[in-house]
This record gives structure tokens, C-alpha cells and sequence, in this order.
């Protein structure tokens, strides 16, 4: 009884809503059509190796992963964004916890890319994190300026998560680091404070490096400078072969030009590693050319804009604000430091394109952020 | 709405910085066009791009009729990966099971397993044929690999390996046409563009560049498998009785200069030639630079007869056989007093033919010698022929002017020797010998077809016309009787070469040689014989002549014009019936000439026994026999016999002289032809001297 009223008063709530936002739904759909056209030619080669050609097995798993993203989209869309704070502390640090855990238990219990049930702890971190610094800042809005009450709690629960995903994912946490931290500049918090932090950051990343050549000479590797005395960039820059992955990725944009090759024709899907993952914005770039890359850039800034102007600036409460801006801001550094890497302008780092690499894992995490993101839509005056 | 307003101002803020972000990043992917674009394309491309090759097939090698002599056959490589999974449990099988198909050993193919040089690899057995792979691959071992290549396969085994040559295991010409015409048989391979992934896996593109394969070009020679084979029995029996230690022979067409066959004993199997020493493989018509002898008089006869010094009719004085020139002696084998100087050729006078010469200038003899091809090579299309040494008469001693007009201080191939008898057979041109008549490319069709290539004009016709008679009383009655065929003109010339050992002539080892041409009137073939240390005989009359008529008689069958001369008339009557003459007590040879003449069919006797006396012929003598039955002869066991004066009427001056002088009997000639009477009656104790008369 107690519970048919419950599902009566959802149905109502639900249909009392606004409908999601159209925008970014087919944002969305575009994505995940471009991405499994995509990575049907570019898993042509590991298809090839691991199964004998059966290219279509690693496609139907794809679609798969794609419906289960999508789903969760429109399951995430059709809870309160507001419900989800409820839990978001609580989930922020039982996903530390997995975090540690995994750290501690390590490879043996986990494999390499410690997942737990099929689901990566950081995964299910950087979307907690978001939510429950969106909780802080709108509580904290009244003495917002204040460094111990306001500044120092954020960084506290900020630096733990990025600490503990940084361990394993520079790439990632620098990307959850940003989007917390723009979202506590947009949530109105000292400028000095984030100044500050940001130099000592810098001076932080400075020493960092210092004590880890290798990842010191990757970044003159990058960069072409000589910035540290004691590394040794050609040695290391040959190691890691990321000279090789660069230029390979780069050619496949070279070949690419104007309207690229046609749709399946890539040659460099042979030469990159993990082309339907890591350098699928590559393969696209290839088999495209200029304006199939513009099209994906494109789509991208639309969501950037749509959602900051159209869900974000309309969001019913400062907590729907600051959510919206970090999920957007986070989906949309995804895919800029995804074609960033791919085009050479910044490091090889291995992430994913949001809805359009091959992996589970991701995909869900970036379908569950979208639900939420459409549910803020759905509340929008 | 203050606070609200800031929020959105910040908001603004991000929102116009992450927007550059996709600015930077569309700006980079420019700049890679525009700065680095047609260079990575290049790498790219390259990168990608791998080529396989297509393997030309080597052409075969036919001979004059289209008869395939060198062709190719695929054949298989074993090769093992000793480290893939599965390999390891069947090992001990299949090794048991490869030796008993290829007999070799198993313990060798672990062997050369467990030594391999690379770790994943590993060449166990080459050349297996289709069956053997068929076994093999019936087996399913893992890691075995069978990897397919040509092979050359010479269908005639030993039959004209000299020309043919051999090719390496990797295909590669390493000896006569194979290696002469390399380039020409082997074609270009073709490449077909393939991609290549990081993994250096290929896959073959649909789009890909095919460069079809050039393969190699058809060659066809101008020997005949028929005569080839021929040439090559009579001259093995030639030299197996003779006791020779190797032979060769070489046919040419005079007037062209195509080989019609070269052969040489030993030979070897050019399908397996690493199972033969060098000497076998080597191809001494064309390598082996050797004093003539006799043969090498044509060019004084030439010389002398076209600067009309001589001529055929003038009476040269001989005298006792032996004359001083310059210091030193020169002998005949007999003294033939004052005898024509077609005489001297024909009964190889030395004394005479060194008179003759010495009555030339050097610088015109030696021109004459240089004009016949001497001292240089014949260029002819077959790899590693020598020139020969020719010297200069600046170099020449006192002596060397008659040395040489018999043969000696000049060397020659076969080969040289054969074309400048083609030049007095042909009227006086020197032509280039050659075996490659045409070449044709995998259509069939011919690209290159040789022509008759005459290198000049060495003396006149009519000088050749005049000698002709001489040469061809050679044959008729002077020292090369043995190569006589009834109805068929024969010219030739004998050469009897002392062999120079350690620099000095060895009394006992001789190079026998014969070289002729024949129908003397219309010459198709010249063909030169040279057996080198015969044991039974050293004269080239003996040895090498009956090679000459052999082949000459076994070719009829396919020169129509020769064979229309052989063959019987047909609307004779029948011959009739004769008494058998008796031969017994006449030496071997002598008796089957006669019988022989007498138009009897005599198996030849056994070389050893030719200068024995015959003890039983069958059927008996008197017995009433058709000309064209075979009478067989039996000589006598040696010295059984007291040596009694057989009868040589009616035998050619030669034929008597060369018996009785091998049996110690001094003989006088007086006159030349036939025997018609002689001083001792047949029958008496052999006498010490004899005096022969001739007509």
C-alpha cells in the first residue's frame, strides 16, 4: 500500500517534471552513433589478433556497453539530482575507502586495472566527489570566503579523492582536480585561496618531478625544453615509445586532411596502440578528415555551452548550478584533452573519448554523469 | 542577487577559457597539415606500405627440335619451428617417420636441430619432391613448414651438361648457358604492394601495386638431342677403348657456325653436380688450351698454297723420314721419299710440311694463323673459353717457324681448331661458333634469333678448292682411313700431338686427335675428335677416327642429303654369294678392313686385339656368304703365334705400313695408292724389311 502510493507520487513527480533537455540527449546519441561506427574500424586489428577476425563479436560488445551507458543515462535523468545529495557524502568516502582498499590489496585480488564487479572505485569517486563538493559549496555560501570554514574542508575531501585516483591516473585526477576546482571558483570561493593553492601546486608539481625523472623527462620529451639537469629525455623519451605513439597519431591526422580517407580505411589503426580507445579521436580525425574531427570538437562545445548556459545558469538552486558546471566541465575535459593528446598538443596519456571509446567502465560512468545532468535539465525554470 | 550574479559572472569566466581549449586544439590539427602534413603522409605511406615478391620462373633450355632440356619443377623446403607448442610430443615420431621417407638419419636431423643457429628456426631437408610433401603434410605436425620453391630439372641427365651447365640450389646459373645467359633465363621478379601493420603482419590490398613478374626467356639451342647423344656414346666407347683419359668432340655446321653437339668424357649430371670433381665438369672443347699436332698443318698448307709456294702436285723430298732444321730433328714415322705435297698431308709428313713451311715468311705464316683464329678466342656464346697462345714471330726462335707448322710451340682449343676447319669447308670465312639459336619469351614468342656471324674472310676460295683433294685423301688413303664410309666424301686431317710433361715431350703420352667435315663436296658437318693419352694407340688415325666415322654413319639418319649418299641402290640385284677370303693369321685390323671392303659386316675387334693376328673367323674361310653377313673375328692370344707377313695387297699404303712398322718391319714405299705387290709373300717368316709396291 505504503509502497503503491510511493510509485503513484514518483509517476506524478516524474511527469510533473520539465521534459530532459533535447540538446545534449542528442549530443549524446551523436557520440555513441559516431563511436561505434568508429571503433568498429578501428578494433579491426585487435579483433584480428584476439579472436580471428570476429570484428563483430567486439562490436555487439560495444553496443552493449553503449545501451547499458545509455541507460543509466535515462535512469540517473529520472532521479532527483537533489535525492543524490543525500548520499553523496556518504558514497564519496565509500569510495575512498574502495580506493585504499584497492591500493592496499593491489594487483592480486584485482588485476591491473583494479576494478571491483567490472567497475572501476575512481570512476565511481570523481562522480561522488563532484556531487558532494556541489553540496559544500551551496552550505558553505554564507562565509564562502572564509579559508578554515569554506577553503580548507573542499581541499581536505578535493586533495584526498585526487590523491588516491592520482596514484594510479595522473591523467584523470588532474582532470577531477580541475573540474572540483572550477566548480569551487564558479561556487564563489576566494580567488586568493585558489591563487595560493594554485602556486603551491606548482611548486608541489615542481618537486614531483624532481624526484621522478621519468615522468619529468616525458614532460620535456613533450615540450622539446631541456627544464631538469638530471634527466634523460632521448633515453626515456625511446623507452616509453610515446615518441612513437605521438608521431603515429599525428600521421593518422596528416593522412586524414581535409575529409579524411573514408569511413573504414585507416591504415594508421594498425600502427596505434589501443586505436579504438585511447586514439580513437585520431582514427576519426583519419577517417574524416578536418571537418569529421570539427564535427566532434563541435559537438562537445555544444554540450559546454548548452549546458552552462541552458542548464546550469537556469538550474532551480545553486546546488543544481555548481553540479551542472562541474558535470559539464568534466565530460567536456574529457574529450578536449582526449583530442589533445590524439593532435600531440599535450602528453600521451591513455583516457577515453566520452561515449565513443571501446570500455565499459567509462562509458557508464560518463552515462550516469549525463543522467544527472539531464535530471538538473528536467528542473530548470 | 548579488551572490547569484557573481556565481554567474565566474561561470562566464570558465566558460569562455574552456572554450579556447577546442581553438588550441583545431589550430594544432591546422598546423599539422600545413607544417609537417605532406612529410608524415610520406612516412605514413612508407610505413605502411610492404611489397612481397612474385618469383619469375627461369626459362627452360630446348634443344633444336623443341625438346625440353632444362626445365622447372617445384620443390619443397623443410623447415621447422622447434618451439611451437605440440612440436615437442611428436618429435621422436616424426623424426623416425622423415628419416624412413628421406633416408637420412635421425639422428643427423636431431642433430641439425639441436645446432640451429636461429631459435625459431631451422632448415631441415631441401629438394623434396610433391610426394614427399604430400607425406609430410599428411602428418599435421605443428611447426613444420614446407615452403614451396622452383627447382631446375635437367630431363636428359648428363646429355649435353656441358652446354647446359648447372644451376646452385638457389637457382643461380653457375656453369655454361645456365651461367653465360643468367640474366636472360632467370627474368625479374615481380613485387606485389601489401600492407604492412606495427607487427610487420601483412595483408594483401585489394588496391595494391602489382608489378607482374618478367620471367625468364625460353632458350633453344642449336643441338640436337638425336646427335648430341650419339656424339656423346660414340665418344664414351671411343675413349673406354681406347684407354683415354678424357675425350671431346664438337660438331659444328660450317657454313653458320651452330654447334650440332659438344660433348666431353667425363661427363657429369648436371641434377646433382656437386657429386662430380671439377675435371668431370669441365667443358675442355672450350677451356683446355692443348697442342694441336698435326691438325695445326692446315694453316702452313693454306698459307703456302695461297702465296703459291706450293702446290698440291710439287714433289717435296722427304727422303729417310728425318731432316735438321734450325738444330733440331724432325721425323717422319716413315720414309716416304719424294712424295707430292698433297702426299705430305695426306701421310702427315712432317719433314715435308716443315720444308714447305720454312719456304713462307713468319710474319705471313703467322698472319695466316692469326686469320684461321689462332690466339684468340672464337667468342663463342658459352662462359670460360680461353684464346689459346699464338706467338708473335719477334718471339719465335729459329725452329719455331717448323715447330709450328706441325702443331708444336702453339696451343688451341678443340674448339679454334674445329672452326678453322669450318673455314676450309666453308671456303675460307671464319665464323663465330655459337648454341643459341633463339630465345623466346613465356608467350612463345621469338625476341632474339642468331645469325650466321662470319668474323673474316681467312684465305680465298679457291685456295680452299685446291686443298680440298688433299684433305680428302686423308681419309681416302693416308692416315685416316678409319674414318672412310663407303659413298661418302670425308675430308679431314689427323693430329698425333706428343704430350709436353714438365717440359719436355713424353714419348708415351699422346693426344690423338681427327677433325674432318663431311660431305666433302657440300660439307653440313665438321666435327673434331681429340682423345688425350689414349693407351691402345696414339695415332689420331686410330683412335680418333673410327669416333669420326661412328657419328658420322649414326648422323646419316638425320642429315638427308648424307644419308641419300649412304643408302643402297635399291633396284641393284641382288649380291651374290661369295667364298669368304681367309683372313686368319693377318692382323686384326688389317682382316677387318678387308672384310670389310669385301662388303662383310665385322664387329670391330676388341681394341687390345687389333694388332693380332686373327686365329678363327666364323664362318670359316671359303664359306660361300652374301656381302652384308657378319663374319666374326678371334685374334690369337698374344705371342702364340710366330709373326708371319700377312698379305697387304690391295690395303692403303698407310694400313700396310702402319702394321708392319708396329711390328719392327722396315718398310720401303715405292710409289704411292694401293698396295699392289710386296717383296716378302704372304705367309713367309715377317722378314726385316720390305719393300712395297704401290700404285
Amino acid at each position: 500500500m505504503a509502497q503503491q502510493t510511493q510509485q503513484t507520487s514518483l509517476r506524478q513527480r516524474v511527469a510533473a517534471l520539465n521534459p530532459p533537455d533535447k540538446f545534449v540527449l542528442w549530443v549524446v546519441l551523436g557520440l555513441a552513433a559516431a563511436g561505434v561506427v568508429a571503433v568498429y574500424s578501428a578494433i579491426a586489428f585487435l579483433a584480428e589478433t584476439k579472436s580471428a577476425g570476429d570484428t563483430e563479436r567486439f562490436l555487439l560488445r560495444h553496443l552493449g556497453r553503449v545501451a547499458l551507458a545509455l541507460g543509466a543515462a535515462v535512469v540517473f535523468s529520472l532521479i532527483d539530482y537533489r535525492r543524490l545529495a543525500r548520499y553523496s557524502k556518504l558514497a564519496l568516502i565509500g569510495s575512498l575507502v574502495l580506493l585504499v582498499i584497492v591500493q592496499i590489496a593491489g594487483e592480486q585480488v584485482f588485476g591491473a586495472q583494479r576494478r571491483i564487479f567490472g567497475f572501476q572505485p575512481s570512476d565511481l569517486a570523481k562522480v561522488a566527489l563532484l556531487l558532494y563538493v556541489g553540496v559544500l559549496l551551496t552550505h558553505k555560501q554564507a562565509y564562502i570566503k572564509s579559508f578554515s570554514r569554506a577553503f580548507l574542508p573542499l581541499l581536505v575531501w578535493i586533495g584526498a579523492t585526487v590523491v588516491l585516483i592520482g596514484i594510479e591516473d595522473l591523467s584523470t585526477a588532474a582532470i577531477v582536480l580541475t573540474s572540483a576546482l572550477v566548480m569551487c571558483f564558479v561556487g564563489r570561493v576566494s580567488v586568493w585561496h585558489l591563487g595560493g593553492l594554485g602556486l603551491v601546486g606548482v611548486v608541489l608539481a615542481g618537486l614531483l618531478l624532481w624526484h621522478s625523472p621519468g615522468r619529468a623527462a616525458r614532460i620535456e620529451a613533450h615540450l622539446g625544453m631541456k627544464l631538469f639537469p638530471h634527466t634523460n629525455a632521448e633515453e626515456v623519451f625511446s623507452q616509453q615509445d610515446e615518441g612513437y605513439q605521438a608521431q603515429q597519431a599525428r600521421i593518422a591526422i596528416a593522412m586524414g586532411g581535409l575529409f579524411g580517407v573514408g569511413p573504414g580505411k585507416s591504415i594508421q589503426r594498425d600502427f596505434l596502440p589501443a586505436p579504438y580507445n585511447d586514439f580513437i579521436f585520431a582514427i576519426i580525425a583519419e577517417e574524416y578528415g578536418l571537418f569529421g574531427a570539427l564535427a566532434l570538437l563541435g559537438a562537445f562545445v555544444g554540450l559546454l555551452i548548452h549546458g552552462f548556459l541552458r542548464i546550469a545558469r537556469h538550474a532551480p538552486d545553486p546546488f543544481g548550478l555548481f553540479l551542472a558546471v562541474g558535470l559539464v566541465t568534466m565530460l567536456v575535459l574529457y574529450g578536449f584533452v582526449h583530442a589533445g593528446v590524439s593532435c600531440g598538443l599535450l602528453p600521451v596519456t591513455g583516457l577515453p573519448l566520452p561515449f565513443v571509446s571501446y570500455g565499459g567502465t567509462s562509458m557508464l560512468a560518463a552515462g550516469v554523469m549525463v543522467g544527472i545532468l539531464l535530471n538538473i535539465s528536467r528542473h530548470v525554470k | 542577487m548579488e551572490a547569484k550574479d557573481h556565481i554567474l559572472a565566474r561561470m562566464y569566466v570558465v566558460l569562455t577559457l574552456v572554450s579556447l581549449v577546442p581553438l588550441l586544439i583545431v589550430g594544432q590539427i591546422v598546423r599539422i597539415y600545413l607544417t609537417e602534413g605532406t612529410e608524415l603522409r610520406e612516412r605514413g605511406r612508407q610505413q605502411a606500405s610492404a611489397s612481397i615478391t612474385l618469383p619469375a620462373l627461369r626459362g627452360s633450355i630446348l634443344d633444336q627440335a623443341g625438346r625440353t632440356l632444362a626445365a622447372n619443377i617445384a620443390r619443397y623446403d623443410l623447415a621447422l619451428d622447434p618451439t611451437v607448442p605440440g612440436f615437442a610430443e611428436q618429435a621422436s615420431t616424426f623424426f623416425d617417420r622423415l628419416s624412413r621417407l628421406t633416408g637420412q638419419s635421425a639422428a643427423v636431423l636431431r642433430r641439425r636441430v639441436a645446432q640451429r643457429t636461429s631459435r625459431q628456426y631451422v632448415l631441415l631437408l631441401r629438394n623434396l619432391d610433391e610426394a614427399a610433401r604430400e607425406e609430410i603434410a599428411s602428418w599435421k605436425v605443428p611447426g613444420v613448414q614446407l615452403q614451396e620453391r622452383f627447382s631446375r630439372r635437367y630431363n636428359y641427365g648428363p646429355t649435353a651438361a656441358h652446354v647446359l651447365g648447372h644451376v646452385s640450389v638457389d637457382g643461380q646459373g653457375m656453369a655454361g648457358l645456365e651461367l653465360q645467359l643468367d640474366e636472360v633465363l632467370k627474368g625479374r621478379p615481380g613485387r606485389r604492394a601489401v600492407q604492412r601493420d606495427r607487427h610487420g603482419v601483412r595483408k594483401v590490398r585489394v588496391d595494391g601495386a602489382v608489378v607482374e613478374p618478367e620471367h625468364g626467356q625460353t632458350v633453344v639451342l642449336t643441338i640436337d638431342l638425336v646427335r648430341q647423344s650419339i656424339l656423346e656414346e660414340e665418344l664414351a666407347r671411343g675413349v673406354a677403348e681406347s684407354g683415354a683419359r678424357w675425350g671431346t668432340a664438337i660438331a659444328m655446321d660450317p657454313h653458320t657456325g651452330a654447334i650440332l653437339a659438344l660433348a666431353n668424357v667425363p661427363t657429369y649430371d648436371p641434377n646433382a653436380p656437386g657429386r662430380y670433381d671439377d675435371a668431370a665438369r669441365r667443358n675442355r672443347a672450350i677451356t683446355d688450351r692443348i697442342e694441336p699436332g698435326s691438325t695445326f698443318k692446315l694453316v702452313a698448307a693454306v698459307a703456302a698454297v695461297e702465296q703459291g709456294v706450293v702446290t698440291l702436285e710439287d714433289s717435296i723430298e722427304t727422303g729417310d723420314g728425318w731432316a735438321v732444321f734450325g738444330g733440331r730433328t724432325v721425323k717422319d714415322t716413315h720414309a716416304w721419299g719424294t712424295i707430292s705435297f698433297a702426299d705430305v698431308i695426306a701421310l702427315s709428313s712432317n719433314v715435308g710440311m716443315a720444308k714447305v713451311a720454312s719456304r713462307l715468311d713468319p710474319g705471313v705464316f703467322y698472319q695466316y694463323a692469326r686469320n684461321l683464329g689462332f690466339g684468340q678466342p672464337t667468342w663463342v656464346d658459352l662462359p670460360g673459353e680461353v684464346g689459346g697462345t699464338l706467338k708473335k714471330p719477334n718471339a719465335w726462335s729459329g725452329t719455331t717457324l717448323t715447330s709450328m707448322s706441325r702443331g708444336y710451340e702453339v696451343d688451341a682449343t678443340p674448339l679454334q681448331m674445329l672452326t678453322a676447319y669450318c673455314a676450309l669447308a666453308n671456303g675460307g670465312l671464319l665464323v663465330r661458333p655459337y648454341v643459341v639459336a633463339e630465345r623466346r619469351d613465356m608467350l612463345g614468342r621469338t625476341v632474339w634469333r642468331a645469325s650466321r656471324d662470319s668474323i673474316r674472310r681467312a684465305f680465298k676460295p679457291a685456295t680452299a678448292r685446291a686443298l680440298l683433294p688433299a684433305f680428302e685423301r686423308v681419309v681416302e688413303e693416308g692416315t685416316a682411313t678409319q674414318a672412310r664410309i663407303e659413298g661418302l666424301r670425308i675430308a679431314g686431317k689427323t693430329g698425333t700431338a706428343q704430350k709436353a710433361v714438365g717440359g719436355s715431350y713424353d714419348r708415351h703420352a699422346y693426344r690423338a686427335s681427327f677433325v674432318g667435315f663431311f660431305p666433302a663436296e657440300a660439307p653440313e658437318v665438321a666435327l673434331i675428335v681429340v682423345l688425350d693419352e689414349p693407351r691402345t694407340s696414339g695415332y689420331g688415325g686410330v683412335v680418333a677416327a673410327p669416333i669420326f666415322r661412328r657419328v658420322a654413319r649414326r648422323w646419316a639418319g638425320t642429315l638427308p642429303e648424307v644419308a641419300r649418299r649412304l643408302a643402297p641402290v635399291p633396284d641393284l640385284p641382288e649380291p651374290p654369294a661369295r667364298a669368304v677370303p681367309d683372313v686368319t693369321g693377318q692382323p686384326a685390323t688389317v682382316a677387318a678392313s678387308r672384310l670389310m671392303a669385301a662388303g662383310y659386316r665385322v664387329p670391330l675387334p676388341d681394341p687390345a686385339d687389333r694388332l693380332r693376328p686373327v686365329a678363327v673367323q666364323q664362318p670359316a674361310p671359303n664359306t660361300l656368304l652374301e656381302p652384308g653377313a657378319r663374319v666374326r673375328l678371334r685374334a690369337a692370344a698374344p705371342d702364340t703365334t710366330a709373326p708371319v707377313m700377312p698379305d697387304v695387297t690391295g690395303l692403303s699404303v698407310r694400313q700396310a705400313v702402319f702394321w708392319l712398322a708396329a711390328r719392327g718391319v722396315h718398310v720401303e714405299v715405292q710409289g704411292h695408292g694401293r698396295v699392289a705387290a710386296q717383296s716378302v709373300p704372304a705367309g713367309a717368316a715377317l722378314p726385316e724389311r720390305v719393300v712395297l709396291r704401290c700404285r
